[in-house]
Parts: structure tokens; sequence; C-alpha cells
């Protein structure tokens, strides 16, 4: 494991020989493998001119949340309260659920209780007509930047914990250029609109430094 | 905002973050401490509980553990549900890249083009922001549908036109546009106890990954918290069950040309690597054209679940000592249709009907693309002779049937004057002969089936465009006259032992461990609101719009 967060990958897709040539799957790895190296990340954050901010969060919020599905999707065999008896992102940072409804006072959970009560917890925002208005022309709530931050900042421990507890698993799955592109993406977009505090971040650190430092590097 | 600003916040190695504070958004309180974020240690970064080392200046990151994977993991990473969920995660993360990306591009161009547009029309300041204010809420509507779920909701419910064990299908139109679907909606608990999941994520699986006009097409898959459902292309000719009790016996040309379609269909099946196992009349659809589209693939994979091959060989066991009743030819077709009156739809039920299925699948033996050559054959038997091969009297007398089928299969004979036209040609006799045969040397590839005598007049190649023998007199795209009326207590009656079985199924008491979001993840198929584009009626090959090449699967 010379490179734990296999940074070299985060820019490009693995070519994987056994998707034939001619399928979609292929296609669409082609043109995976041709936008997603350059800076392209890095544009595809900021928000077009003109834009409503919200609109442009709320999408990506969407979004995230579907991409955590998916990852998370893909170790629920693995992860399991024998293997994670507690929702962490490495051994030296700890989560404990609080909803304010069934989980009044910050509790511990395992990280399938836990990331199936934050999941739940967003779903249940997203689907809510008064945070995340479908119809045309509803306006976002006053608060919604506050619900934001929030959605993200506990998105943002899946993450950690698919990191932290099941990356070799997601290694072995042949899915771990799609992880790291997801999280350079929401790392570099938290970081495009300041919505989470950096001490939340420190888990992934080195991670997210390097991100920095690849983009920097990127752009100049 | 640069990134240097986040670089400079404090991060040296020997300030360990505080009490978060946390944003509670349902209460009156004021924002409190949480500790939701707990330190493990008070101890700080000393080496004892240092887990990140950093080995190099580039910024890799060493594990703490590189172990390698235990042997549960191994294990674990060759079930066919690990696997298949990283195979929907690829696709799905290619396909939304290739989405997003796309859509910053034509927003892009979108955006050049209204500049150059108003440019061009030298505009009065306030004409311009009025048409800018317009072009943002243009898009911004884009931006919005594109996170709008689709939900039963958005569908107006035209009719059912189906019932099954585990749900019902209706004639459904999307209301934003217009489109025509059949929509199969299907109950998550009632499927999770009778470990059905899977086959319900491998019929979305295959249906998402061909595009062909012999199955039926997806359009959407999409779930809420009870239900799953799938909308589908509604095909109006209803399916062959319904045609055959209404026409009991097919002439030898029409037989030919069904089953040459149902072969076509099946080898589709095949070449995605799917075998179907329990194929059967209902299984195949007549679209608007009157030709045949294959439908149903939830129990095309690679085994049966265990509870249903144990519960198929105890049944076949049960029967072991059984004496095969003789029955004439005559007998035959008037006991099977009468009980094809008494239960006109007993395949739909969830227990099924064996009649179609190959020996070697009922004894839970090891099996090939060949079964379904076995189960062509029986539908084959059936067009010619009026009644399937291994039909008996009662569920009993068909599984001793089946059980000694090499004594059973007989080639139908009819003596009286007026049923002559009834028996079979030596050349389809033969042909039904090398279909239901023994595995070893049953028919299993498609050239055999094109080089056999029966087919010669058979143009394999043009399928699709051969005159069928009938086409569905329809009076709209949402006419519903080929399926059953389940509106009408007579035809509704057909269904009773198919609900009734459904009744017991939910009394089934609850497995014990509840089921979690992960089964159904990358279940949610097809873009919600614009984009799928209107497709019509099953009008055969037709469906091939460019832009649904690459459809996604959010």
């Amino acid at each position: 494991m010379s490179s734990f967060f296999g940074l070299a990958k985060t820019r490009t897709f693995k070519p994987r020989k056994d998707v034939p040539e001619g399928t979609k799957q292929y296609q669409l790895r082609k043109y995976a493998e041709a936008t997603l190296g350059s800076g392209n990340l890095r544009l595809a954050v900021v928000l077009p001119e003109g834009e409503d901010l919200n609109e442009w969060l709320a999408v990506h919020a969407v979004d995230f949340f579907n991409h955590l599905n998916m990852l998370y999707g893909t170790v629920t065999e693995f992860c399991t309260p024998q293997e994670c008896p507690v929702m962490s992102a490495g051994p030296r940072y700890e989560y404990l659920w609080e909803d304010g409804v069934t989980y009044k006072r910050p509790t511990k959970l395992s990280a399938p209780d836990y990331v199936d009560a934050l999941m739940n917890w967003v779903q249940g925002l997203l689907d809510d007509e008064t945070v995340f208005p479908h119809k045309i022309g509803v306006p976002f709530p006053k608060n919604f930047r506050e619900t934001i931050k929030t959605i993200f900042r506990r998105l943002f421990r899946v993450y950690g914990h698919l990191y932290s507890s099941h990356f070799e698993q997601i290694c072995a799955l042949g899915i771990e250029a799609h992880l790291n592109t997801s999280y350079r993406h929401f790392f570099l977009f938290i970081n495009e609109f300041d919505l989470v505090e950096q001490r939340e971040l420190v888990p992934l650190d080195e991670l997210n430094d390097a991100i920095l430092a690849e983009d920097a590097k990127g752009t100049r | 905002m640069p990134p240097s600003a986040l670089q400079a916040a404090p991060q040296s190695p020997s300030r360990i973050p505080g009490p978060l504070r946390d944003v509670r958004m349902d209460t009156a309180k004021p924002y409190y401490l949480t500790k939701d974020v707990r330190m493990l240690t008070a101890k700080g970064w000393g080496d004892d509980v240092q887990d990140i080392r950093m080995e190099t200046a580039k910024g890799y990151l060493e594990t703490s553990r590189p172990t390698p994977l235990k042997l549960w993991e191994r294990e674990l990473l060759e079930t066919p549900e690990v696997k298949r969920k990283a195979t929907v995660a690829q696709l799905y993360f290619l396909d939304y890249y290739f989405q997003t990306l796309g859509y910053l591009a034509n927003r892009k161009e979108r955006r050049a083009r209204f500049d150059s547009d108003t440019n061009s029309r030298d505009l009065t300041p306030t004409d311009y922001s009025a048409e800018l204010k317009s072009y943002l809420g243009r898009e911004r509507v884009i931006l919005r549908k594109r996170r709008t779920k689709l939900r039963v909701e958005q569908f107006h419910i035209i009719a059912q036109v189906g019932q099954g064990g585990y749900g019902e299908v209706y004639l459904a139109r999307k209301m934003e546009t217009g489109q025509v679907c059949a929509l199969k909606k299907m109950k998550k608990r009632t499927l999770y106890k009778m470990d059905e999941i899977r086959h319900v994520l491998v019929e979305r699986d295959i249906l998402t990954a061909t595009k062909t006009p012999w199955l039926v097409q997806l359009l959407y898959a999409f779930q809420d918290a009870q239900h799953v459902y799938l909308a589908m292309e509604y095909v109006p000719g209803g399916d062959f069950r319904t045609l055959l009790n209404n026409s009991g016996v097919l002439k030898e040309e029409h037989a030919r040309f069904y089953i040459a379609e149902m072969f076509a269909g099946v080898c589709e099946l095949h070449k995605l690597g799917y075998i179907h196992r329990d194929l059967k009349p209902e299984n195949f659809l007549v679209d608007g054209t009157g030709h045949v589209k294959l439908t149903d693939f939830g129990l095309a994979t690679g085994a049966l679940n265990p509870r249903r091959i144990e519960s198929l060989k105890h049944k076949l066991d049960k029967v072991k000592d059984n004496e095969v009743i003789y029955r004439s030819t005559i007998d035959r077709r008037s006991l099977y249709r009468s009980m094809r009156n008494e239960d006109p739809r007993y395949a739909d039920s969830i227990v099924g009907s064996p009649d179609y299925m190959a020996p070697e699948v009922l004894r839970g033996k090891t099996y090939s693309y060949s079964v379904d050559y076995w189960s062509l054959g029986c539908i084959l038997f059936e067009f010619l002779a009026g009644f399937p091969p291994f039909s008996g009297g009662s569920p009993e007398e068909t599984w001793t049937n089946l059980k000694n089928w090499p004594k059973v299969l007989r080639r139908p004979e009819y003596d009286k004057p007026e049923d002559l036209v009834f028996n079979l040609t030596d050349v389809a006799w033969d042909c039904v002969t090398r279909l239901i045969s023994h595995d070893s040397v049953r028919y299993s590839t498609p050239t055999q089936v094109h080089n056999h005598p029966f087919f010669n007049l058979t143009n394999w190649d043009r399928l699709r465009s051969t005159p069928p023998p009938f086409v569905p007199a329809l009076d709209s795209e949402i006419d519903t006259g080929y399926y059953d009326d389940f509106s009408s207590p007579e035809d509704m009656a057909k269904y009773a032992e198919v609900l009734e079985k459904q009744k017991n199924v939910e009394a089934v008491r609850d497995k014990e461990d509840k089921f979690g979001r992960g089964v159904w993840v990358g279940f949610t198929f097809g873009k919600s609101g614009a984009g799928a584009g209107a497709k019509g009626l099953g009008m055969g090959a037709a469906g091939d719009d460019a832009d649904g090449a690459l459809a996604t699967i959010f």
C-alpha cells in the first residue's frame, strides 16, 4: 500500500481490460479518462455566473448524497456492527449521532447504524419540500445555508469512514478511483463555498492538502 | 475562495480540535456545544497514538494496517451482490461525470449563445436585463429539475394491466412528458421476505444493459420507502397466455413465426449472459406491430434462490412413486382447457407453474443455456397441440409427468377426421423433440435451431420485417383491450388465487433481521424530467434515439 489514498489515481481512471470496446461502459470510461484528468473538477464547482447560490448548493447536496449512497452501498456487506462497532474516521475520530428526534443526546452507534441514520436524515431533508423546494419558483428557506452546512459536515464523515475503514475493500472492488474523484470533487466544493469547518476536516487532512497542492499546481 | 484561506487555518499538530458547535435546525434551543465528534484520547499527537505517519514529503499517507484482506473479506468480494454493486457504482460514476461535465459544457454554450444573441440586437439596458433574467430563470429550472427525484405521483395511472405475486402492473402516463408506460410496482417488504430482491435487481440490470427490440425496454427505475418501480415500455398486444387462451391451437406457419421470434428474444438474453430458466407464454408479449417481445426477467440469473430449489426438489421427490396416468391426446387437451378456464393465470402467482421448466432446473442440478431451449420446445408443443407436453389434471400429476418426462412426452394423435388438422407434421415433431430432450443431446445454440428444417422458410435476419400473423387492433396508445380488465369482477376472478397467495406471503412473519438501505442501492435508473424523451408504443426497432444511448442512472 504505497499510496493509501491512491493520490496518483485521483486524477485518472484506471483502464479496466474487462470492459469491451464499443459498449456504453467503454464509451463512458473513455470520456471520463479524457476529461477528469485535467483541472475540470476545479472549474466544475465554481458557481456559474448569475446562478442562484442556494440552487447550486442544493443540486450538489443531492449529488454528493447520491455519490455516498453508491460508494457506501458497495461496502455495506463489510461494514457490520461487528467489524465497525463505532462510527469513526480512523482510530482517533469517533462520531456520535444526534438528530434531536430519535437520538436526543449524542449517541454512540455502530458505523452501519450511524451511516443509516445519517443517510436517512439527509434523505428526509432532501425530500422535504419546505427545505429543498422542487416546485419551480418556490424559494429556499432563510436558514438554507445552515442546513446545507450541516448536511455537508455530516456527509464528510461518511467519506472519512470509507477511507479509514474500508479503503482496502474499495480497492479490491476496483472503485477507489471513483471514491477519490468523488471525494476530490466534494472537497473542492466545500472549499469553494466554505461549507465545513477546518477542524471537522482534520481526519482527511493529508488528503485535503494533497488535493489543494495538486490543484494549485494544475491551475498555475 | 483561494485555497490559501484554508491552508492558513491553524493546523499545528499540537492543536486538538475542540468540541464543535452542532447546528441544530429543528429546535428553539440556542446552538450549543455538542460532543458529536469525540477525540479518543486527550494525549495529543504523541507517537504512541499516532496512526498517520508522514513517510515522504510527497503527501502520501501510509496506512497503519497494510493488512491483506482476510478470508471472509475475500469470500464476500466474490458474492454476486457485492460484485453487482461494484459494477453498478462503476457505471454510475462514469455516467455521473459524463452528465455533469456535459451539463457544464452545454451551459457554457448556452451562455455564449445568449451573449452573442443579445449583443447583436443592440438592446436597451432594460430589455437586456429582462432577457438576462429570463435566461437565468431557465437555467435555474434546469438545475432544479436535475435534483428532482422521480416519484410515483408523477405518473397518472390509467388502468391496471397485470397482477403478480409481488405487485401490480399499471398502464400509466408520465404527466410531464405524456409518455405512456407499463409501471410495475413491487412491495419491498414482500420481495425481501421471499428472498427475491436479487431477482428484481437482475431484471433491472438486464433491462438497463441493452437496447434491442426483442426485450421490453426499461424507461425508469425508481423507489420510495415501501416500493420499487420499474417503468417499462407499454407493449399493447397482451401476452401469449391471453393469445393462447383465445386461439387454442396455432397454425403451423403462425407457430413457426412466433417461436422463431421467441428464440430471437431469448438469444438476446443469452448474449447478455443471462439464462431465464422459467420461460413460459406469459413472458412473451405482442407489441403494437404484432411482433414479439420478451419481458419479466426476474428469475433470470445464475441460480434460483435456494428456498425455491428446495421446494422444487421436494415436490419432485414427493411424486417419485406415483404412476404416470395415461391419457389420450383428446383427453389431455380438454383437461388442460378446463384447468385453464378454472385458473387462467396460475403461472402469475409466486409459486408459479413448473410446466415449462427443464428437468435439470427442477432437480437443482447444474444447467446451461439449453434449459431455455427446453422451455421454448414446450411452448412450441403447446402452440401446435393446444396443451403443454406435461400438463396433468392436478399439480401433482404435472409433477409426476415431469419426473417421468421421457415416458410422458408423446406425439399428439388425433384420429377423428375433423381433428386431423391438429396432428403435428413430422418436421414440427422432430423440432419439438430436439428441444424437449435430455440435456446431453438437446439443441443449445441458435445455429442448430436456425438449421432445423422446420425453419427452412424462416428468414432469421429479417424477422422483424416479416409480416406477423396478427397485428393488434388498437384504438389509441393507451388501449388495454388485449389485457384483462381489472375493473371487471369477472376478469378479476381469474386472479383470485394469485391474490390469495400474495396474502399468504404477506402474513409470513417478518424475517428477524431488518434490511438496510444498502440492498436497493443502484436500483434507480433514468433521468427525471426531460431527457429520456417520449418513446411511443413498442413500434419495432424504432427506439434507437441517439441521446438515449447514454441514459443516466440517477
